[in-house]
């Protein structure tokens, strides 16, 4: 089991094996990197806190009880990070909706179709992540939460210090727009 | 997780979800910049930093730097010169000294450290 192996490489950082932890940075950058494009829409921005989110992890490895997946642990710590990055710049989204798929309509239909190039999924990546980060950033984070790790209500409640109501009303919201918002590419049919 | 959905939307939310949630590929070079801060940051024992510093003067090899740490560990006023170099000034110190004509052969390094013992 994955999961077994992350604990079994977090006790060979532990026990001073520095290197061990890139195997942890392989295994779940993707995931990382996905959550805080989707949280911060910029692929600069984005990397900048997928790297911290990670040096955040090492350093505070012997924090990480097991009690949860590693992935989920780190997850929590990657989107709490990315939350502190908008509270400290005052982002608000980079872009409109409209403006965004006015143009980048063509892309984001090949993203709902799944293109099966290989090369594409960088793009795709990078695109639904800027689709996500339109969305206001407790929706966003509540919904990565749900999304990439599949945490329940009251997970993501804690994650997030607010009430299991919150998270229902924040999820409900979120998939709501983006459905409104891309019924059209959906109508298509979507693979 | 989905309670809340009719099949019909959960059914829309489950193909659009696997399009916006899929991970990036894993890219080597993110992989090396992590760990390329992790290794700057890590503290440096005494040990690590004179095989850093040695590093230019493989000549010396492994015998030359553990004999040179002996000799510290052994104490000894008549060997000041690697005890207070290596101690001073782990890297640098030690190099020049072990590159003096007036350095003994390792073998004599280690030698004269078990004597000492």
């Amino acid at each position: 089991m994955e999961t077994e192996e992350d604990r079994l490489v977090v006790k060979r950082v532990l026990a001073g094996d520095r290197q061990a932890f890139a195997v942890l940075v392989e295994r779940h950058q993707g995931r990382v990197r996905q959550v805080c494009l989707g949280m911060l829409g910029n692929p600069a921005a984005a990397d900048d806190a997928a790297q911290e989110a990670f040096l955040k992890a090492y350093r505070s490895l012997a924090a990480f009880r097991g009690d949860a997946a590693f992935s989920t642990w780190l997850t929590r710590l990657a989107t709490n990070h990315c939350l502190d990055v908008l509270r400290a710049e005052a982002r608000r989204p980079t872009s409109s909706w409209d403006a965004l798929l006015e143009a980048d309509g063509e892309r984001v239909e090949r993203l709902l179709k799944g293109d099966p190039d290989p090369a594409a999924a960088a793009e795709a990546a990078d695109l639904a992540g800027r689709l996500l980060a339109v969305l206001p950033e407790q929706q966003r984070a509540a919904l990565l939460l749900c999304e990439t790790e599949g945490l329940s209500y009251e997970e993501i409640a804690e994650a997030l210090a607010c009430s299991v109501d919150s998270v229902k009303a924040r999820l409900r919201r979120a998939r709501r727009t983006l459905e409104e918002k891309l019924r059209h590419f959906m109508d298509q049919k979507i693979v | 997780m989905e309670e809340d959905l009719d099949p019909a939307a959960q059914e829309r939310w489950s193909r659009l979800s696997k399009r916006l949630f899929a991970a990036p590929p894993a890219d080597p070079a993110f992989t090396a910049r992590i760990m390329a801060r992790i290794e700057a940051e890590a503290p440096r024992g005494l040990l690590e930093r004179l095989f850093d510093s040695l590093q230019p003067a493989p000549m010396f090899g492994l015998a030359a730097v553990a004999a040179a740490l002996i000799i510290m560990l052994a104490g000894g006023a008549e060997t000041v010169g690697a005890e207070d170099l290596l101690l001073a000034d782990a890297g640098e110190g030690a190099t020049a000294w072990l590159a003096s004509p007036a350095a003994p052969e390792p073998d004599d390094l280690l030698a004269m450290a078990l004597e000492r013992r």
